[in-house]
C-alpha cells in the first residue's frame, strides 16, 4: 500500500471529525441523553437521584423525618392520665393471665383483619373476656359493653351502698376471681366516666 | 434546564448514608455511567464511521448511551467499561445499518440521500473525496468495516479492538491492512471512473 494513500484516508477522516466536532456540544448531548433516560424511567430513579443531589430538598426531607420521628416518639412515650389508666389495667390483666392471651389474639386479629382497635378497646375487651369467659373478637365493643354496663354497673352501685366508696380491691393487682374482675371493671368504668 | 451535574454526584449522595442500600446502588450505577459518559467522543467518532453524517452520528451516539444506561448492570469488569461501551456502540451501529437497509428495501431504494436536500453550507462540508471515502467504507465487508472504523474513527488501540471483536491483535492488523487496500482501490476506481 502506498503510504500517501493511507495518509490521505487519515486526513479525510481527521477532516470529517473536525467538522463533526464543531457541531458536537457535550452539554447539549448530555442534556438530551438525560431527558431521554428520565422519560424512559418515568422520572422515578432520576428524580430520586436529583432530589438527593440538591441540598435544599435534602435538608427539608431530613427535617421532616426528624419531626415525624419526634412526633411518633412523643406519642408513644408520653402518657395522659387516661392512657395511664389503660396501661395499668392492661398490665394487671396480663399479670392475671387472661389478659395476655386476649391481647395477643387481639394484635393478631388486628393484623389479619386490619381492624382498627385501639389499645383502650382491646384492654376493655380483655376485661370483658375476663368477666364473661367468652371470646369477643368479632363482637363490636359497643354491643359487648352496653349490657354489661347496665347490669354490672347497677350491681356495683348497689354493692357500693353497703361498702365504702373506694374499694381497696380495685387497686389490688391480684385479681384472681370473677368477683375481683367485676369489681375492677366497675371501678374502671367509673374512672372512665370521670375522664 | 435539566443537565448532568458537575463534579462527583455519588460522593454527595453518600453523605446521606442512612438512606438505603438501594440508593447506594443507584449512586454506584450513576458513578459508573458517569465514567462511561466520559467516552462520549470516542463513541461519537465510531458512530460517525458508520453514519452518513454527524447529525446521524449524534443520534446514534445517543442511542448507544441510552442502551448503555439500560444495560449497565451487565458490566462485569468495571475497569474495562470502555471496551464494553465500544461493543455496545458497534452492535448499535450494526443494528442501525440493518434497519437502514431494510428501510431502503421497503421504500424501493429511490429515497433521496439526506445530503441531497441539505443547505450549500452543509454540502460544502462533505467534499467529494470524503463522500468517496464514506462510500468505500460502507462498501467494506462487515468484519473489515468494523475493524477499520474502530481504528480509523474511534482511535482505539489494536489491543482494545482485539478485545472488543474478540480476535487476535494480528488479525486486527491484517484486517486493517485489507480494509485500507479495499478503500484505496475503490476510491481510485471511482475517481478514475468519474
Amino acid at each position: 500500500m502506498e503510504p500517501g494513500q493511507v495518509d490521505e484516508i487519515q486526513d479525510l477522516i481527521r477532516g470529517e471529525k473536525e467538522e463533526a466536532e464543531r457541531s458536537f456540544e457535550g452539554q447539549r448531548f448530555d442534556t438530551q441523553l438525560f431527558e431521554r433516560i428520565h422519560k424512559s424511567t418515568g422520572g422515578r430513579p432520576a428524580t430520586w437521584l436529583f432530589f438527593l443531589r440538591t441540598p435544599g430538598p435534602v435538608m427539608a426531607f431530613s427535617v421532616f423525618v426528624l419531626v415525624l420521628a419526634g412526633f411518633l416518639l412523643f406519642r408513644t412515650f408520653s402518657s395522659s392520665p387516661f392512657q395511664g389508666t389503660v396501661r395499668a389495667m392492661s398490665a394487671v390483666l396480663a399479670e392475671a393471665g387472661d389478659g395476655r392471651r386476649i391481647t395477643e389474639q387481639g394484635r393478631m386479629s388486628r393484623r389479619i383483619a386490619g381492624a382498627e382497635y385501639t389499645e383502650f378497646g382491646w384492654a376493655l375487651k380483655g376485661v370483658l373476656y375476663a368477666c364473661e369467659r367468652q371470646s369477643l373478637g368479632d363482637v363490636s365493643l359497643a354491643d359487648a359493653l352496653s349490657p354489661l354496663f347496665l347490669e354490672k354497673a347497677s350491681r356495683a352501685v348497689s354493692n357500693q351502698d353497703g361498702e365504702s366508696a373506694s374499694s381497696p380491691r380495685v387497686e389490688s393487682p391480684k385479681l384472681r376471681t370473677g368477683e375481683d374482675f367485676q369489681m375492677f371493671f366497675t371501678g374502671f368504668l367509673r374512672k372512665f366516666e370521670e375522664v | 434546564m435539566i443537565s448532568w451535574p458537575e463534579g462527583d454526584g455519588a460522593f454527595r449522595v453518600q453523605t446521606v448514608p442512612e438512606i438505603s442500600e438501594v440508593t447506594r446502588a443507584a449512586a454506584e450505577k450513576e458513578a459508573l455511567f458517569r465514567s462511561i459518559l466520559e467516552n462520549r467522543k470516542t463513541v461519537f467518532w465510531i458512530c460517525l464511521g458508520y453514519a452518513r453524517d454527524f447529525v446521524e452520528a449524534e443520534e446514534l451516539a445517543q442511542e448507544v448511551f441510552f442502551k448503555a444506561w439500560t444495560k449497565i448492570d451487565s458490566v462485569r469488569d468495571r475497569g474495562r467499561h470502555r471496551e464494553w461501551l465500544c461493543r455496545v456502540a458497534r452492535n448499535t451501529c450494526l443494528d442501525y445499518q440493518k434497519k437502514r437497509r431494510l428501510r431502503r428495501l421497503f421504500q424501493g431504494g429511490f429515497t433521496k440521500d439526506a445530503r441531497d436536500i441539505r443547505t450549500p453550507e452543509t454540502l460544502a462540508v462533505y467534499r467529494d473525496e470524503l463522500r468517496l471515502l464514506k462510500s468505500a467504507v460502507r462498501a467494506l465487508p462487515r468484519k473489515l468495516k468494523e475493524t477499520f472504523i474502530l481504528r480509523g474513527y474511534g482511535g482505539l488501540s489494536y489491543r482494545e479492538i482485539a478485545a472488543i471483536l474478540e480476535i487476535k491483535e494480528g488479525t486486527v492488523m491484517s484486517r486493517l491492512s485489507e480494509a485500507r487496500e479495499k478503500i484505496k482501490s475503490r476510491m481510485r476506481g471511482r475517481t478514475h471512473g468519474g
